[in-house]
């Protein structure tokens, strides 16, 4: 069984979610090949971390999750038919960041909780209410259910459309108007990550 | 060729996976067909993980309680600037404070500033005097300056919690440096100033009552008298005077022009406007041992204007009876008006 423990989503949240509009603004910088976005490598560094058997080693999250995320692209970048010279000098001569502290590494648990609370602002009704019935009131689908008057799996449904629209705010950044976008919107992001670039900032 | 699945469209799956997994724990078939799902293609697992991560994370609105409205929170912190999170202030300050603890950034930052100071200040306690006619102009490391008039003493001390002035006798003129972390506090008889970032004189003199004249900024005034009074703001170009009674602080609207007039004395001069000789000669006094006198004192009502050396009374005398069309006549220690 492959699936994801608690144990690990909660790590992901606490170190490497915070993470991920900073990883974004370097995979950007990038020259990726034809075949392969941001979200692809986001998405395998993700995989990655949550198939370590262990991650009590993982002393500098951000850190790691960079050294993921370059080997995936260089892997791809070796697998790809048109072998880019420059794409590969290019990646060697992104050496992991020095130690030194982002802004998103500064980010404290209070801005954390501020981001998350201007971004589920951005919920659509009726996912907003079932979404934080769910989470600060604790409320099991089923009484969500009864509660909004709606079906077992309309909630599920609802709950499902807030995490996407969350992780597109707050995985981004929580900025620009990502999260207004419907999550079945295929490929919006393919070949120009406008969003991690301006994460970038300078 | 099988057309790649796409982020998004994997990013969807997951997000219904994290959901369902969030209502129930699967049961056999469903955790065998997600396993299915997962087993082909990395980026599945990644999503999903990520997914869940997004649900774990947004556990922390617990934080809000039940009843949290998002729209009324948006309203009222969208404009607090990210930046505020590099200033280091401690996680655990509760969100409904962030705006006023935002205001107080700076001070906080001042605060630790001043900390680093506090202990260079602690033996910073000094007594400053000038001797008549002597205009002595101290500076203070944090910025702001002292201007101690003729004939005038002053005890500072400035500690980690406040600027302390006390104005012994004579006038100084304040101007004071902003530290919200350390009033700048003056006190002068039973008249107690606290002021911000403001340019003020405090006068007190033996025969006079109090005065303090605002020249930029405002001040709060205290007495510290057996009745205590509720402190008292004024502002620039007005004047408070503390009443013999003791009772209140009466204060007075200046002309700017009159505020500068008052001033005068930071230059080493005195200025004059339709005032009495006999008070001009007073002003005099303060700066001189050269006494001026009236041989009639009638001449002491005649009234002057002009601007003056306030150590050279001699010059005055002269030049006030050039145009009052009197005689000064110097004498050893004074020196004499007369018709």
């Amino acid at each position: 069984m492959r699936g994801v423990s608690n144990e690990r989503a909660l790590w992901l949240a606490r170190h490497i979610l915070p993470h991920e509009p900073w990883l974004r603004a370097f995979i950007a910088r990038m020259r990726l090949p034809e075949d392969l976005d941001v979200d692809d490598v986001v998405q395998e560094a993700y995989g990655k971390l949550a198939s370590l058997e262990s991650v009590d080693d993982v002393r500098n999250p951000r850190n790691y999750l960079y050294s993921v995320a370059r080997m995936i692209v260089l892997m791809h970048i070796r697998r790809s038919k048109i072998v880019s010279i420059r794409a590969v000098d290019d990646l060697e001569s992104y050496a992991v960041p020095a130690n030194d502290p982002s802004p998103e590494q500064q980010v404290s648990d209070r801005e954390q909780l501020h981001l998350l609370g201007l971004a589920v602002a951005e919920l659509p009704e009726p996912s907003r209410k079932a979404f934080l019935l769910r989470m600060i009131d604790e409320l099991s689908h089923k009484e969500i259910a009864e509660r909004l008057g709606m079906s077992d799996n309309a909630v599920q449904k609802n709950i499902a459309k807030s995490i996407g629209i969350l992780l597109k705010r707050l995985g981004r950044g929580g900025n620009g108007d990502a999260g207004a976008s419907s999550i079945a919107q295929p490929h919006e992001n393919r070949g120009s990550d406008d969003t991690a670039r301006d994460e970038r900032g300078n | 060729m099988i057309r790649r699945e796409t982020s998004a469209e994997i990013d969807a799956v997951a997000a219904d996976w994290a959901a369902r997994v969030d209502a129930a724990p699967l049961d056999g078939a469903a955790q065998a067909e997600l396993d299915a799902w997962l087993e082909s293609d990395t980026r599945r697992l990644g999503a999903y993980a990520r997914a869940r991560a997004m649900l774990a994370h947004a556990g922390r609105l617990q934080a809000f309680g039940t009843g949290f409205d998002p729209e009324a929170y948006r309203a009222l912190h969208q404009a607090s600037p990210p930046e505020a999170v590099e200033t280091g202030l401690e996680p655990a300050v509760p969100l409904v404070r962030r705006r006023s603890f935002l205001l107080g950034g700076g001070a906080a930052v001042a605060a630790g500033a001043v900390a680093a100071v506090g202990f260079s200040w602690q033996a910073a306690a000094a007594t400053y005097t000038t001797r008549r006619g002597e205009i002595r102009l101290i500076p203070f490391e944090d910025g702001s300056s002292m201007t101690l008039n003729t004939a005038s003493t002053a005890r500072v001390k400035f500690t980690a919690t406040e600027r302390h002035v006390e104005l012994v006798e004579g006038e100084a003129m304040f101007d004071v440096a902003r530290d919200h972390a350390r009033p700048f506090v003056v006190a002068a008889g039973d008249m107690k100033v606290r002021a911000a970032a403001t340019s003020f004189t405090v006068q007190r003199l033996a025969s006079r009552p109090v005065q303090v004249m605002v020249r930029r900024g405002e001040v709060e005034i205290d007495r510290t008298g057996l009745r205590p009074m509720p402190a008292q703001r004024v502002t620039a170009n007005m004047r408070a005077i503390s009443t013999p009674t003791g009772a209140e602080i009466v204060t007075t609207p200046l002309a700017p022009a009159e505020v500068s007039r008052e001033q005068a004395w930071r230059e080493g001069m005195l200025s004059f406007e339709d005032v009495p000789l006999k008070q001009a000669a007073d002003e005099f006094a303060r700066y001189s041992d050269t006494r001026i006198a009236f041989a009639d004192p009638a001449i002491g009502d005649e009234t002057v204007t002009g601007l003056f050396a306030a150590n050279n009374p001699v010059g005055f005398a002269k030049s006030v009876a050039l145009s009052l069309d009197l005689k000064a006549d110097p004498r050893a220690g004074d020196v004499v008006l007369r018709r």
